[in-house]
């Protein structure tokens, strides 16, 4: 049966699309702030041609003052003009440009492996990667940077280079990290020859620049990466005391102490615990039980590791360059390892495995290669079964409290409290879960010319995110019982720890709803003066 | 020249397995070294049934037959606990960074392999033909599924073979370097030195 590429790349783009759709909504469980804020910075620029603080048209957006990247927010607009604001519209666009980066990374593999069967394998492969579909469901802007990097690389392999520059220096627009990546595969694809290239490149690219040395950005840069890290004065007085000077400066200097922490966090993303059984610690990142990648494939990447030099690939330099280069971004932070910031290795990654399947496939002469090839099909299919589960089943009950999760709980508690607001003098909503104004602003569909004269973000701690003060009548602060039980014509919304259940006695206080997260245990108490 | 020098290879070879950064705790405390050796994954562990049998509960909620059976038996559950602990005998942050996780088996403040050896491992194995390759492959993969069994997935003691085949190649990785460049061979014998002598006043001056 012959395949031609373009009917490869549909299917591939379908079950990518319908993989990345289903039950779109309700899994992850709930939107985050971060794609509250995206959603609500988009729709205020829809209704008002500004933010939320009131910037006209603005290339980076202050949104919980982590001054996210523009691209994302200017592509949700339509889709908000469209559907309104809600879960769907902000996860849509991310689905369908992971969707399309699936597609363009089987055009790259096809460019590199030269054969059809082969490049069908890895599309299935990466239609069903763990890895992309996690950052492309939610509405993650690094969902839609992917995209731009992957179409910008296929679209220079194909000899589109105006197309491809424009395409790579795009994606600084949407996520951070592409700042540093794109610039630095665009002059590994251009081996620093291709002038033209390069000029096009660095044209589009200026704008990404200039916003990445504002202020903002710069504390962003600051909080995340090993920049701001500082070894404890304890520790070092406890080396110096121990040491003479020169065996100090010998064997605990900083330029050793920093290059091991990046090479430390750069091998991380190469291990087996990270790619194949437990993935990165952080909630919103990782999928329970597994890691980011599906475990049969560690067999391909050991071949790889073994017998990649002897792989009959075109363009190998530039998949090693590629593959090396990768989670650089991610590597300079402060995280022991992060799949978000290194998603564009995912591609590469995929690509070296089924070189791996292709390779062993041509080389294994006797039956056993089909016997092989059956007993990891079988595995592979069956490690997806259980993916599947845990993304739809497991994943969703254990990551979807706290900030560093999923923040469940606020759609529920915006639509209980919300219908009551007007009854009272203030209605107090506490901050431990972070973030709630944005959800409030998000489900309410809160006006944001009538926000962009109330906004105002708090941030106590300059290496923590804002939270905003309140609008109308909404406050948004710590609940702090012993004071607030004293306050008249309110409604406190706060976790059960912050609002002893026996001091509801129903005579000043009562008890108005409880909120409880997947697992059963509760999120939050609402409760209103008498 | 350096061809006529393969006893010298042999003999600087089996003298740094000797000081690898593992070798000193070995030597220093081989009780606990070697007595954890006995301590088995436990399959029929209480805690490991009670997951298995929570996450089982929550498929079974979906109402479809049998997929509780295909992903959540207690075998399937048992089995990628076992890859767990199998797989990440070949975490990097363990092999090169940290070693084992208890403190009387590492100083924690280098791995089980001087760092040096990664690249050096992947230049020995290139340097080796395809017949070499398939058999080096094959002992670490067959090692890796055996180091498994231990109850510990940061347990040293049972992956100490990996650890010399990887100081192996890297030995290998090292003589190829220095038979095409001296010059670069002498850098990277610098920084070995380097990691060698760092390890060893760790081991003086810190390390309790």
């Amino acid at each position: 049966m012959k395949f031609k590429l373009t009917t490869i790349l549909i299917f591939v783009l379908g079950l990518a699309l319908f993989i990345r759709l289903v039950g779109i909504t309700k899994v992850p469980i709930s939107i985050n702030w971060d794609e509250a804020g995206f959603g609500y910075s988009a729709y205020s620029l829809l209704i008002t041609g500004k933010d939320e603080y009131g910037v006209v048209m603005p290339l980076q957006f202050k949104s919980v003052g982590d001054y996210k990247n523009p691209l994302y927010v200017y592509l949700l607009v339509l889709p908000i003009k469209i559907w309104k604001l809600n879960e769907f519209t902000v996860r849509l666009p991310p689905a369908i440009l992971g969707s399309l980066a699936v597609m363009a990374a089987t055009g790259i593999a096809y460019e590199i492996l030269r054969n059809k069967k082969w490049t069908l394998i890895y599309g299935v492969m990466m239609a069903f990667s763990p890895w992309q579909i996690q950052f492309s469901r939610a509405g993650a802007d690094v969902g839609v940077s992917t995209f731009f990097v992957v179409m910008g690389i296929w679209l220079f392999l194909r000899r589109r280079q105006t197309l491809s520059a424009i395409m790579l220096a795009g994606s600084a627009y949407a996520y951070f990290s592409d700042k540093l990546f794109s610039p630095l595969i665009a002059f590994g694809l251009a081996k620093l020859k291709n002038w033209k290239f390069l000029f096009v490149f660095s044209l589009v690219f200026v704008g990404a620049l200039i916003s990445g040395v504002t202020k903002g950005h710069q504390g962003k840069v600051w909080m995340t990466t090993l920049l701001s890290y500082q070894q404890p004065i304890e520790d070092v007085q406890k080396l110096q005391r121990a040491d003479s000077e020169w065996e100090y400066k010998m064997f605990h200097n900083q330029v050793w102490l920093y290059g091991k922490m990046f090479l430390d966090r750069y091998f991380n993303h190469f291990s087996p615990k990270f790619l194949f059984t437990q993935g990165p610690e952080d909630n919103r990142q990782r999928i329970w039980g597994m890691g980011m990648m599906l475990w049969p494939e560690f067999f391909l990447g050991l071949v790889a590791v073994f017998f990649g030099d002897k792989f009959k690939l075109k363009h190998k330099y530039f998949l090693i360059f590629w593959t090396l280069l990768a989670p650089l971004p991610s590597a300079i932070t402060k995280d022991a390892v992060h799949a978000r910031r290194a998603l564009d290795l995912v591609y590469p990654l995929m690509i070296w495995y089924v070189g791996s399947a292709q390779f062993l496939w041509l080389r294994i002469k006797s039956k056993w290669k089909i016997i092989l090839a059956g007993l990891f099909g079988l595995a592979w299919c069956l490690a997806l079964l259980r993916y599947l589960v845990s993304y739809y089943v497991w994943t969703p009950i254990r990551t979807a409290q706290g900030s560093g999760g999923w923040q469940y709980g606020y759609k529920q508690l915006v639509s209980t409290v919300s219908p009551r607001a007007k009854y009272f003098d203030k209605v107090i909503i506490d901050t431990t879960y972070q973030g709630p104004y944005i959800f409030f602003l998000f489900y309410l569909n809160y006006p944001p010319d009538k926000y962009q004269k109330q906004a105002n973000l708090i941030i106590e701690n300059p290496l923590a995110l804002g939270e905003g003060s309140g609008f109308d009548n909404y406050v948004f602060r710590e609940v702090y019982w012993p004071r607030d039980r004293g306050l008249t014509k309110i409604l406190i919304a706060a976790p059960p720890e912050k609002i002893p259940e026996k001091d509801i006695d129903n005579i000043h206080f009562k008890l108005v709803d409880k909120i409880y997260f997947p697992d059963g245990t509760p999120a939050w108490f609402i409760v209103e003066s008498i | 020249m350096i061809e006529k020098r393969k006893g010298l290879w042999l003999w600087l070879l089996i003298g740094l397995i000797i000081f690898t950064p593992s070798s000193y705790i070995i030597f220093k405390n081989p009780k606990n070294f070697l007595g954890s050796l006995s301590v088995f994954q436990n399959y029929s562990w209480h805690g490991f049934i009670n997951e298995a049998n929570t996450i089982r509960g929550q498929v079974d909620r979906l109402g479809i037959p049998f997929l509780g059976k295909l992903t959540a038996s207690n075998a399937e559950t048992a089995f990628y606990k076992y890859l767990d602990t199998a797989l990440t005998t070949l975490d990097i942050h363990f092999l090169f960074f940290e070693g084992d996780i208890n403190p009387v088996r590492s100083t924690r403040n280098v791995g089980a392999v001087f760092l040096v050896f990664l690249p050096l491992a992947y230049m020995g194995i290139k340097s080796l033909n395809d017949k070499w390759r398939s058999w080096t492959l094959g002992t670490m993969v067959a090692w890796i599924f055996i180091a498994g069994f231990w109850e510990s997935a940061y347990f040293l003691t049972p992956r100490i073979p990996i650890v010399i085949i990887i100081m192996v190649l890297g030995f290998r990785g090292w003589y190829q370097i220095v038979k095409k460049s001296p010059k670069i061979g002498m850098y990277i014998s610098l920084i070995l030195l380097w990691q060698f002598f760092s390890n060893v006043h760790y081991l003086v001056k810190h390390f309790g």
